[in-house]
């Protein structure tokens, strides 16, 4: 919300140092977000527009002769409102507004001799209307209050505090810091209306016969209402108004609106008008009905939901209620008889609405939070004497009061000890100080000793519990003054397997990347299992191609490989760590990652090789301190003759696999891109692991190398070995795979070492020979291999 | 052969010096002194004589083998030296060439953070609790004293699937799941992903947070602060860094408090960032956990990850993180 400094200066009735106001109010929970110090405007005065006549080269522009203190002098202007005896400011030359310094200059072939200014030059509205027409004041003098801007804050309120929602509030807040309590009480709901009316010279019972009904007297506790006939044509809005207007951003809509509108950010109450006679019948205050449909002011359709209360005549709604007016009842320049509606509803009868209808405005944003249920009749009779100030000549009625006290909300008594406070602050604070500030902020305070009873104000719908005193407490003692305490400690935890995974993986040479957790629907089709599997798909994407929460993660991998190839890079190895999710409601941790380009960078003395699925496939065995077993497995998406699952023990761990060829097209990369997969939920390392004794005894290695056909897979052979439990043989590996050359083609040669290594003496070399015969007839027999 | 030993010695001390390299002062050692060697003949003969001829003749021998020995040894010495110097020539490589390298791997600098963070807070005795990224209305708002249409809601632009899930929009709903099985004393931080449905230059619709939570028996608004501080301290290296607790609003805290961190003057006025939010757990919430708010009290604290990343590296533009450039990641190298 925006607040402009010399409007809290008119509440308070001070002057105030901008810095002060803006640490003061941030540091009591009122974050000043911006501060707008304005446009800097020099030598500017008010101007008398002395003579007007036509450009003799330009249509829309008029040469005026003004006068402001000196000799009169020529100026050229453009603005549809200049006329003859009009004040206006006046920009002498030499004057600065902002970045624009005024010169003499010619115009057309006409000298000019400085500028006529509207608001917006003067950078006091966003909207040029013409010249801004003063009121009072002698040619020449300085420029009056309501013409000059003075700074603007910016005030990022939270939902908790309404009745900050205006000048006054904030006005109460700076007083209440100050130990000061701000205005005296309003007088009861009742007095303030007929004290108004009396005041307007309003007899009771002139209701001009206007008939409410409000049925929802729950949602709507008080309906104030009243009936204006014969607004003048050439209504204006008072410059009062636009100067709130203007330091609370918002725009100039229509005499009577804006005069509402100004009166909101004064005092907080929105109000509405409507144009009697385009209301059929009277008013009734219900909720909507089914289906039930209006133009909101600014020609949008909107359908309301049931829960929302609406003001409605005989052939439907006129207003979403406390949220926005409707189309048909709407004021226009041709207005010349109002209801004005000053209404309180149940902050549970708003909240929600306008975000369920997208329509968030001034009014929903105060209701929903909750308006002081109080101040209606102050705020009905001060519009009722601004709208006969601006037009002495209108008939006003009486005004039509709809009201059920005891659905109206009450302050209930909080009660709160010094113990509470000081167990939840860690601070000591004397009931005394505490009860001096509540006092100032408007609670009725009553306290014996230790305990305090406090019943807050009408407007502060915040302090209902023991924990709200506490924090209004501490905010007044200041946070800054609480003192930093530490409790102890206890322990320290492993390393999770992630981190593990991760850091084993950035020391094999990937990067960890992070992506969105969504990407395009289509993009996750490409690694489904199923076509049927559609993914989770979110009611209010971004955007279309980040509506499908991901059910893999290499979708996103393959969009930062295309980035960095894009980008000239020529090894691309990523790994994400993140959770993929199902629409039946799965969200597993998975590590991905992929490999592309050469095995090594690119050096001398090195011959550069492509990166293939076994340097991926020995990247991942190297993470893990048991055998992987790996399985030939159809993975969606991966090269079906080279995908395959990594099994520990009974789990399967991972998979790994080339991209299929015929997703390379369709995702636009090179062949040769690795893609892999670890679920860590099914990975865990024992930190207690068991330390392994290491003979004393040397070790013997035999190498035998077998004659097999070329479809037969190294595990099998590994794992017949295994089967085979021979003596003292502590490790088989294969060294070498070999085709070609002399060996017959369908086939190739498996080399394996044997290493022997006894715990109890040193092995004689011809009994692991003998182990080592054994071992290579056994596989030969088994897989019709030779002895080569 | 008496009067030949001293000749012997000699001609042997003028071999030696000219043998011009080790192989050739082996092949001198063998012949003077090797098994069928000049001198070892020499002594063999010892046997067959008389007694005192014996001794005279053995000790002469004996003098000269070991003046042999230390004249070989001194050549070989000098050779040895001779040779390694002549290797250190023929062998000499480009040492200025760089050496043999392998791929550079790096960790994203919001995990990086995150572990910071992590190390930071096990040091203080916290344990890590996980949640699910797709929550339901009741773990991310309702428990959390967001009741329905409560106007802190349109505070989290929140990602809806239309079916009453939606995408968590803080990592405060861990809160209610860890209470749910947990009995005080707890101390428990929530590291992950959340979601905003909010897009632009400083706004990323997913970022991190890390959730805090301390249920015990006297936990005050002081123990909070304490806390906060010396993680600030910690996480920037700056124990003098200037922090500020400013009154706020979270419907789940009371008192709350937003942190800000002082982040330099511009024309001459203080400038603060906001880095946290925090505060003393609300009695309605204390409520959800099961807890007797006459017995416990808590606080609790939320950080955005993406925040201090960029406050810690200098990193300006938010969307840097997601881009994942090859380049950008590079930063990273070697920090764990």
């Amino acid at each position: 919300m925006k607040v402009g400094i010399a409007r809290l200066e008119a509440h308070l009735g001070k002057s105030l140092a901008v810095d002060d106001v803006v640490e003061r109010l941030t540091m009591a929970g009122l974050e000043v977000d911006g501060v707008d110090a304005g446009k800097a405007v020099e030598g500017v005065v008010v101007g008398r527009v002395a003579e007007v006549r036509p450009h003799p080269d330009a249509d829309k522009l008029k040469v005026c002769v003004v006068e402001a203190g000196d000799e009169p002098v020529e100026v050229v202007c453009g603005a549809p409102n200049v006329r003859v005896g009009m004040l206006a400011p006046f920009a002498k030359v030499g004057a600065q507004l902002g970045d624009l310094k005024i010169k003499r200059a010619k115009l057309r072939g006409v000298e000019s001799h400085g500028m006529l200014c509207s608001a917006e030059e003067l950078g006091l509205s966003d909207e040029a209307e013409g010249l801004l027409e003063l009121e009072g004041g002698a040619p020449g003098d300085p420029l009056p209050n309501h013409a000059r801007r003075s700074t603007v804050l910016d005030l990022d309120l939270t939902p908790n505090r309404p009745d900050c929602f205006s000048v006054r509030g904030v006005a109460r807040e700076l007083a209440a810091l100050d130990g000061r309590r701000l205005l005296v009480d309003p007088p009861p709901e009742r007095d303030r209306v007929q004290e108004g009316m009396a005041r307007l010279g309003v007899e009771e019972g002139e209701e001009f016969g206007f008939a409410i009904d409000v049925r929802e007297p729950q949602a709507c506790p008080r309906y104030l209402a009243c009936v204006i006939r014969g607004l003048p044509p050439d209504l204006r809005t008072p410059t009062w108004a636009r100067e709130c207007l203007w330091a609370g951003g918002m725009q100039l809509v229509h005499p009577i609106v804006d005069m509402l509108n100004a009166q909101m950010l004064e005092i907080g109450q929105p109000m509405h008008a409507f144009d009697l006679d385009k209301i059929k019948g009277g008013l009734v205050v219900r909720f909507a009905n089914a289906g039930e449909k209006m133009t909101a002011l600014g020609g949008e359709p909107v359908s309301l939901p049931d829960d929302c209360l609406v003001i409605a005549d005989d052939e439907g709604a006129v207003a979403a209620a406390g949220i926005i007016g409707g189309e048909r009842a709407a004021v226009t320049a041709e207005t010349s008889n109002i209801l004005l509606e000053c209404a309180f509803f149940a902050p549970d009868a708003i909240a929600g609405r306008a975000r369920a209808m997208r329509l968030h405005t001034e009014a929903s944003l105060r209701f929903e939070r909750g308006v002081d249920p109080q101040m209606q009749g102050e705020a009905l009779t001060r519009a009722m004497t601004s709208v006969v100030e601006s037009a002495l000549n209108v008939q006003i009625g009486a005004p039509i009061v709809r009201c059920d006290e005891k659905r109206l909300p009450v302050r209930k008594t909080v009660t709160v000890t010094q113990a509470e406070i000081e167990k939840t602050l860690g601070v000591e604070i004397s009931p005394a100080a505490l009860s001096a500030h509540l006092t100032a902020a408007g609670c009725v305070v009553d306290g014996d000793g230790d305990t305090l009873k406090c019943t807050p104000p009408s407007w502060r719908f915040d302090l209902n519990l023991a924990a709200d005193l506490i924090e209004e407490a501490g905010r007044f003692y200041g946070y800054d003054r609480v003192p930093a305490t530490r409790e102890a400690q206890s322990f320290a935890p492993g390393v999770p397997v992630v981190d593990r995974l991760s850091d084993a993986l950035c020391a094999a040479g990937y990067r960890e990347v992070i992506n969105l957790s969504f990407g395009a629907p289509e993009e996750m089709a490409a690694f489904a299992d199923n076509a049927d599997d559609k993914p989770l798909v979110l009611d209010n994407p971004i955007a279309p191609d980040l509506a499908a929460m991901r059910t893999s993660l290499w979708p996103g991998l393959i969009r930062n490989l295309r980035h960095n190839l894009n980008r000239g890079r020529e090894s691309v190895r990523l790994f994400e760590c993140g959770k993929t999710f199902s629409q039946s409601g799965d969200q597993a941790a998975v590590i991905a990652g992929l490999a592309y380009g050469t095995a090594e960078p690119e050096q001398w003395g090195v011959k550069t090789r492509r990166c293939d699925f076994f340097d991926v496939k020995g990247d991942l065995e190297m993470l893990f301190d048991s055998p992987l077993s790996s399985r030939l497995e159809g993975i969606a998406g991966l090269h079906g003759g080279q995908a395959v699952e990594m099994w520990i023990d009974d789990k399967a761990i991972g998979c790994i696999g080339p991209l299929s060829p015929e997703k390379e097209a369709e995702l636009d990369v090179p062949s040769g891109v690795i893609l892999f997969e670890l679920y860590p939920n099914a990975i865990s390392f024992d930190e207690r692991l068991k330390v392994r004794e290491v003979s004393k005894y040397p070790s013997v290695r035999n190498d035998i190398s077998i004659v097999v056909q070329d479809d037969m897979q190294v595990v099998e052979m590994l794992e017949h070995v295994e089967t085979m439990k021979v003596k003292d043989l502590q490790k088989v590996q294969v060294f070498d795979v070999f085709q070609g050359g002399d060996i017959e083609k369908d086939k190739k040669s498996i080399s394996l070492y044997l290493i022997y290594q006894s715990f109890d003496s040193t092995l004689k070399g011809e009994d692991v020979a003998e182990r080592t015969r054994k071992i290579v007839q056994a596989l030969c027999k088994k897989f019709h291999g030779e002895q080569r | 052969m008496a009067h030949n030993l001293g000749k012997l010695f000699v001609s042997l001390r003028s071999e030696v010096n000219d043998a011009s390299d080790t192989k050739a002062l082996e092949a001198l050692r063998v012949r003077y002194l090797g098994k069928k060697g000049i001198v070892t003949a020499e002594l063999k003969k010892l046997g067959d004589m008389p007694e005192d001829e014996r001794r005279a003749k053995g000790k002469k021998l004996n003098q000269l083998r070991s003046a042999i020995v230390e004249c070989i040894d001194r050549r070989r010495s000098f050779l040895y030296a001779e040779e390694t110097r002549g290797r250190f020539v023929q062998d000499r490589i480009d040492v200025t060439s760089p050496g043999r390298t392998r791929h550079r791997g790096s960790l994203h600098p919001v995990t990086l953070a995150m572990r910071r963070i992590r190390r930071f807070f096990a040091s203080e005795g916290f344990a890590e609790a996980d949640g699910p990224e797709v929550e339901d209305e009741y773990h991310n708002f309702t428990a959390l004293n967001i009741p329905e249409n409560h106007p802190a809601r349109a505070m989290h632009d929140t990602f809806y699937f239309g079916d009453g899930r939606l995408l968590r929009t803080h990592t405060s709903p861990v809160q209610i799941r860890v209470m749910k099985d947990a009995e005080p004393p707890v101390r428990i931080i929530a590291p992950g992903r959340v979601y905003r449905c909010d897009a632009d230059a400083t706004h990323s619709p997913m970022f991190h947070q890390v959730e805090g939570l301390y249920v015990d028996k006297e936990i005050s608004f002081a123990d909070l602060k304490g806390m906060v501080t010396r993680f600030l301290h910690a996480f920037f290296e700056d124990e003098q860094l200037r922090i500020r607790f400013r009154p706020s609003y979270f419907p789940f805290t009371e008192p709350s408090a937003e942190v800000d961190i002082f982040h330099g003057e511009k024309d001459g006025a203080e400038r603060w960032l906001e880095v946290m939010g925090c505060g003393m757990v609300h009695p309605n919430v204390l409520k959800s956990f099961g807890c007797d708010a006459t017995k416990h009290s808590a606080y609790a604290f939320g950080l955005g990850v993406e925040r201090l990343v960029m406050l810690r590296h200098e990193v300006a533009d938010l969307r840097q993180f997601f881009v994942n450039d090859a380049e950008f990641l590079a930063n990273f190298e070697g920090a764990s």
